[in-house]
């Protein structure tokens, strides 16, 4: 069934040339290649030809490098690789929040009970069972989803950790998110719990309302900080201005009932907490993907991204540069495919439909769809 | 403030309170000893003689010694005492040793600060740790990367959420400096160890004392593992969720654990049933242990002061924002109730999430 993906892959790998991470030689990698289990790792290249060589004569279906800088890159033990440092990186992922287009495209089976459905649920709703197997999809209203926490996680790392844009480098992951890298080199010996604070900072994890307010007459209390201020006072000021502009007067916020202000400043952390996947973010031996490679559920670039473009581009935008395979119309016969999936509604259930080349890859490459009819141009 | 301002600010008479700093060091070069010199010359066998007495005095007790009055000799004494942890070789003993002997310093910091010596505050943060501090007259700024390595508690008003935090720098007051650069001390002393090269061999009498402390360390060592084996036995360890096997863990091999682990691990053990005396026994591994304050801090979480509440552990949510969870087990909300599940005879599946 891969036989066909390899050899689009083959054909991409072999036109392009995928540009090495920095400190590329400190890097681990790690290949997934197709129809083999398991993952191909500690392997480690010297050069940017070595790299596209490997690339070009292994054609894997998904391609991975450390965050990690590391003395000995390909040594087959942590202990002897030596940890050198790693990126500071966040992932956002669309598991991480709720979009109503997960009815669309997403379904599940209990494997305890056999139930099954649409939607993402964490358990089962029959049984309660955690046990679910899941297919999973990506439409722009995912992307556009995603992309609204990479920017408030841009704010964040900007405004609050004095991250510049130009020491960002965003990825769209080539599936269900992004990932962001703090370029820094002083970020690079952070530990694990320092990681975990600056994890729990952008997710307004911790955060302890009492600790913003203040006694005011008659039982009523004020919030300490203004709309100017910085970080999460000001964050959370704006929000409940914006929340109250009738009661407000100028730019200072009402005295309120100390439960009501925990209530407003949990609907703000709630609203403005960046909702990253926390594990990527601690750990700091992690394998991610790389840059200018392909996704091998979807065959969709791994796309690097300036905070400019990010800003800029609309999620459709964002799948249209990722693609790299034709729209050259092929037949494929599928089995309930999702109903919305990157920018098209597919609205018959199952049998065989016609879909552009990129769309028919991706329903084989993830949905085991069977592409029927394709003669190579 | 200036680097230029900030070189001058120690005199030789804080190097007996702040030995670590490098100027101390070129000055006890000023006195070339050399290692054959600690064990052959009468000033080579005082120096030799209190860094043991130091040693074994940490080991037995709670609270490193106050520190020579004699700089010289303090920072001789000081260096001597590296060495022979570097010897000596067990992680737990330079963390226990590190955690005592920047207890001291945040005291002589704080008296520092009541004197109005603020600038020597500064220099420790900026040219001894590295640190980018940026003094204001009420406040420091200090930038994140080094408020997070030093961090004394991941909750409440020291949590980073907590503060505010504006391009890079969070702002701390000078007392909350004197905290972090306990911790920062701490971890200073820690990496000294690790970095302390022997050139040519260890003469005879130096590598007796290595061998003397480290016999009484791991006899000491010995008592409190057989003390938890009997504890535990009686209730079986493996019920423990691996969150709590993890603190019992780290809390056993001296690790300097945050109030939040000491109250989740404390509030776990009372509620099986460990008394408030063997809640406590498991407490004197802590490099900082005080009986009278954890005794009154135990006997507070098991409801026989203030309030008269029993407090339960924190919920598996809360233990994982308080980071001292990375596990999910399957369709448990809560530790006790992983241990009771377990004691009945059900197994629950544990996954690493992190």
């Amino acid at each position: 069934m891969s036989h066909l993906a390899l050899s689009f892959f083959k054909s991409y790998y072999g036109r392009t040339r995928v540009p090495p991470p920095p400190h590329s030689e400190k890097r681990e990698y790690g290949f997934q290649l197709f129809g083999i289990q398991g993952m191909l790792r500690h392997i480690s290249f010297s050069s940017e030809n070595e790299l596209n060589e490997f690339l070009r004569s292994r054609v894997p279906q998904h391609v991975y490098y450390s965050t990690a800088l590391y003395e000995n890159p390909s040594a087959p033990s942590m202990s002897e690789k030596v940890w050198l440092g790693a990126e500071l990186v966040f992932d956002i992922d669309i598991d991480h929040v709720d979009t109503s287009c997960k009815e669309l495209h997403d379904s599940w089976r209990c494997k305890n009970c056999g139930a099954e459905g649409r939607g993402q649920p964490r358990t089962c709703p029959l049984c309660g069972s955690e046990n679910l197997e899941r297919k999973n999809w990506v439409c722009d209203i995912c992307i556009n989803a995603a992309r609204e926490e990479a920017l408030k996680l841009l704010d964040f790392l900007e405004n609050d950790f004095g991250v510049s844009r130009d020491e960002v480098r965003i990825t769209f992951s080539g599936h269900r998110g992004f990932h962001i890298h703090a370029q820094r080199e002083d970020l690079l010996g952070l530990d694990q719990d320092a990681r975990r604070e600056i994890s729990d900072y952008v997710r307004g994890l911790g955060l302890e309302a009492e600790l913003m307010l203040s006694r005011a007459k008659g039982g009523l209390y004020n919030f300490r900080y203004s709309i100017e201020s910085p970080g999460w006072p000001g964050r959370i000021a704006r929000y409940v201005a914006l929340l109250l502009s009738e009661r407000t007067v100028g730019n200072s916020l009402p005295e309120l009932p100390k439960a009501e202000w925990v209530r407003l400043i949990k609907l703000a952390v709630e609203e403005l907490g960046a909702k990253i996947d926390e594990k990527v973010t601690i750990d700091i031996h992690r394998l991610i993907r790389l840059p200018g490679t392909l996704h091998g559920k979807t065959g969709l670039k791994v796309l690097g991204l300036s905070a400019s473009e990010i800003e800029a581009l609309a999620a459709e935008d964002i799948l249209r540069k990722a693609l790299v395979f034709g729209d050259e119309e092929v037949e494929v016969k599928v089995e309930n495919p999702p109903s919305r999936i990157l920018f098209h509604t597919i609205e018959s259930s199952s049998g065989v439909i016609r879909t552009p080349l990129y769309l028919a890859l991706y329903l084989h490459l993830n949905g085991g769809a069977e592409i029927l009819r394709w003669r190579s141009r | 403030m200036n680097s230029a301002q900030l070189r001058v600010v120690l005199s030789p008479e804080d190097y007996s309170r702040y030995p670590f700093v490098p100027e101390a060091l070129s000055s006890l070069k000023d006195l070339e000893l050399t290692l054959e010199e600690l064990a052959s010359t009468p000033l080579g066998n005082l120096i030799l003689e209190k860094a043991r007495e130091r040693l074994l005095t940490i080991l037995e007790g709670r609270v490193h010694p106050p520190p020579e009055e004699d700089y010289m000799l303090e920072v001789a004494v000081f260096y001597t005492t590296l060495l022979i942890l570097a010897g000596i070789g067990d992680d737990r003993l330079v963390e226990k040793f590190s955690t005592l002997y920047a207890k001291n310093v945040y005291s002589f910091l704080l008296k520092d600060l009541e004197k109005g010596y603020r600038e020597k505050l500064l220099y420790l943060a900026v040219k001894v740790l590295g640190w980018d501090a940026r003094p204001g007259e009420f406040k420091v700024l200090l930038h994140f990367r080094h408020f997070v390595a030093a961090q004394p508690e991941y909750t409440g008003e020291w949590k980073l959420i907590n503060r505010v935090l504006e391009k890079g720098y969070v702002e701390v007051s000078w007392r909350e400096l004197a905290r972090l650069l306990e911790t920062g001390v701490k971890k200073y002393i820690v990496n000294l160890v690790q970095r302390a090269e022997v050139s040519g061999s260890i003469p005879e009498e130096v590598y007796r004392i290595v061998e003397e402390v480290s016999r009484v360390w791991s006899a000491r060592q010995q008592d409190v593992r057989s003390f938890i084996r009997d504890a535990s036995s009686k209730r079986s360890e493996e019920a423990f969720p691996p969150c709590i096997r993890e603190l019992l863990h780290q809390q056993l091999s001296g690790k300097n654990l945050p109030h939040s682990a000491r109250f989740a691990l404390a509030s776990f053990l009372l509620n099986i049933g460990f008394s408030v005396e063997e809640t406590l026994e498991v407490f004197k591994h802590s490099p900082d242990f005080r009986e009278d304050i954890a005794r009154y801090q135990v006997e507070h979480i098991a409801g026989l002061r203030g309030s008269r509440v029993k407090y339960l552990p924190y919920r598996c949510e809360n233990m994982r924002s308080y980071g001292l969870c990375r596990w999910s087990c399957e369709g448990v909300k809560h530790p006790l109730q992983y241990f009771y599940r377990v004691l009945r005879g059900r197994r629950v599946k544990t996954g690493e999430l992190w």
